[in-house]
């Protein structure tokens, strides 16, 4: 599944590679991805959204910041 | 065009009782007045806050020519905030709606989150100590107040208060909104937008025009008498409707004692016995009886409100002047809360069967609308005629009322227009 606004586009899919189910959300422009287990989405629904605005630099889009995916 | 510049305008000599100069629709310095004195000082309609029902959903509109996002928090407020980053100047938000939760200008990466604040500066290490965040917010609009979901906005920090602004007003939108059995209503259907090559004053004008119906919409009106509706008898000569002129440039075409005698017209006729059977039964259980019968026998009225916004038949019309001789109308439909499905998809076919690009209706007032800028070019006469029933508008109420097809309502907008450009 994509998701697209005027600020970024996503891929977002189920993950049943590992011993267990997982959500892999990647990031279309950059490439960057990121897998998350059930407990880290349950935290993420605690979260208010300004929580995640320090996560919103721009300059962590950057190749040079990129990080290497793990679990890919 | 025109080219008739003069910053010293006699709007007194201009904006006559019955006559107005063909210069206030040409003239560009009259134009960049009106942008200062009614739509950077006036309250505007904005949006309606169905349109951003879920937190972090948004529209783009604009306030005049200045660009604005309406955007629905976290915590379920509705902000309105200049669309312009402050670093420099570029709109920090581009699609006419969407949901998110940040903003991130595209040009340097300024982000702000949806209440305007700057959460986010790219390089923040090439700022002294000095820079605050804090300080470059976008800039909210001053003054934000709603009537039953209306978002209006001032661009001005002070000023009347909407209540006072909306004055008579307030009565006709409860009608048009108590339509709803949940007395809400919902725009969420999309929107129709047309362009057109002629002055934003043309519309709000013809918009409470009773004269020109059965005439300019001839092709419509005999569509409709063959559906054996007498369209003679609600915009003719024996009509029993009135032009209004309320007051604060609110001008109503009150067609209430026809719609009354007509049983009514809550949408156009044609749904089923059952359909109706169950609208009837949800306005009851929460008007009451008596109540919900005089809410659907008056049906939805006609008028605007000075200077954007348009009450016609189920839809809202509202004004976005673009230049002196360029204006946009967008026609939103509106759906009753609360209503069988069926009433709400009628309501939402009439707004594009009357006016869709091929619709019955629209089509004729934009060729009115260029053919008028084409018009007056011709400038050996400059005046337009607003005389007809002067000889005959009665005070009702303490308001002027004057017989269907009289021009009392573009009487009251324009004293309403030369009181807001001589204040």
């Amino acid at each position: 599944m994509t998701l697209n606004s005027e600020f970024a586009t996503v891929e977002v899919d189920r993950d049943d590679s590992g011993n267990g189910p997982r959500l892999m959300i990647r990031d279309l422009r950059s490439g960057n991805c990121i897998f998350m287990d059930p407990l880290e989405l349950a935290s993420l629904a605690l979260l208010r959204h300004e929580e995640l605005l320090p996560f919103l630099d721009p300059v962590r889009l950057d190749p040079r910041f990129r990080k290497k995916s793990v679990g890919a | 065009m025109a080219t008739m510049i003069n910053s010293d305008v006699d709007y007194r000599h201009l904006v006559q009782d019955d006559r107005v100069s063909g210069r206030v629709y040409y003239d560009p310095e009259i134009f960049r007045s009106e942008l200062e004195r009614i739509w950077y000082r006036e309250w505007v309609y904005v949006a309606h806050e169905s349109e951003v029902p879920q937190a972090g959903d948004y529209v783009t509109r604009q306030i005049g020519l200045q660009p604005v996002i309406v955007s629905r928090d976290e915590d379920g407020g509705v902000n309105l905030m200049l669309n312009r980053c402050t670093h420099r100047g570029n709109t920090v938000c581009q699609s006419e709606c969407g949901n998110a939760h940040a903003f991130r200008c595209a040009y340097h990466g300024w982000t702000y989150n949806n209440r305007g604040e700057l959460v986010g500066v790219p390089y923040a290490a090439g700022y002294d100590a000095s820079f605050n965040k804090k300080e470059f917010a976008l800039v909210k609009v001053p003054r934000v107040a709603s009537h039953r979901g209306l978002i209006f906005a001032s661009l001005s920090a002070t000023g009347p208060s909407l209540t006072d602004h909306l004055g008579p007003a307030t009565r006709l939108i409860d009608q048009f909104v108590n339509l709803s059995p949940a007395g809400e209503i919902i725009l969420r259907s999309g929107v129709l937008k047309h362009s057109y090559k002629g002055n934003w004053k043309m519309a709000l004008e013809n918009s409470v025009d009773g004269y020109h119906p059965n005439i300019l919409h001839h092709a419509a009106m005999v569509m409709m008498m063959k559906g054996k509706n007498d369209m003679e008898s609600v915009f003719g000569e024996n009509s029993e409707a009135r032009t209004r002129d309320l007051g604060h440039g609110v001008e109503q075409l009150d067609l209430n004692p026809v719609q009354t005698k007509n049983g009514g017209r809550v949408v156009p006729p044609g749904w089923s016995k059952q359909t109706f059977d169950e609208y009837q039964a949800a306005m009851v259980k929460n008007f009451g009886a008596s109540r919900a019968e005089q809410i659907m026998s008056e049906g939805p009225p006609h008028f605007c409100i000075f200077p954007n916004l348009i009450f016609i038949l189920n839809q809202f019309r509202v004004i976005q002047p673009v230049s002196v001789n360029e204006t946009v109308i967008s026609y939103y439909p509106t759906l009753l809360k609360g209503a069988p499905d069926e009433i709400n998809q009628r309501r939402l076919s009439e707004t594009y069967l009357i006016h869709g690009p091929a619709g019955r209706v629209a089509p004729d007032d934009f060729e009115a609308y260029e053919r008028n800028q084409i018009g007056f070019q011709a400038q050996v006469n400059e005046w337009l005629v607003l005389r007809r029933g002067l000889h005959r508008e009665t005070r009702e109420n303490g308001t002027m009322s004057g017989h269907e097809t009289d021009e009392t309502t573009q009487r009251g907008i324009w004293r309403h227009y030369r009181d807001v450009m001589t204040h």
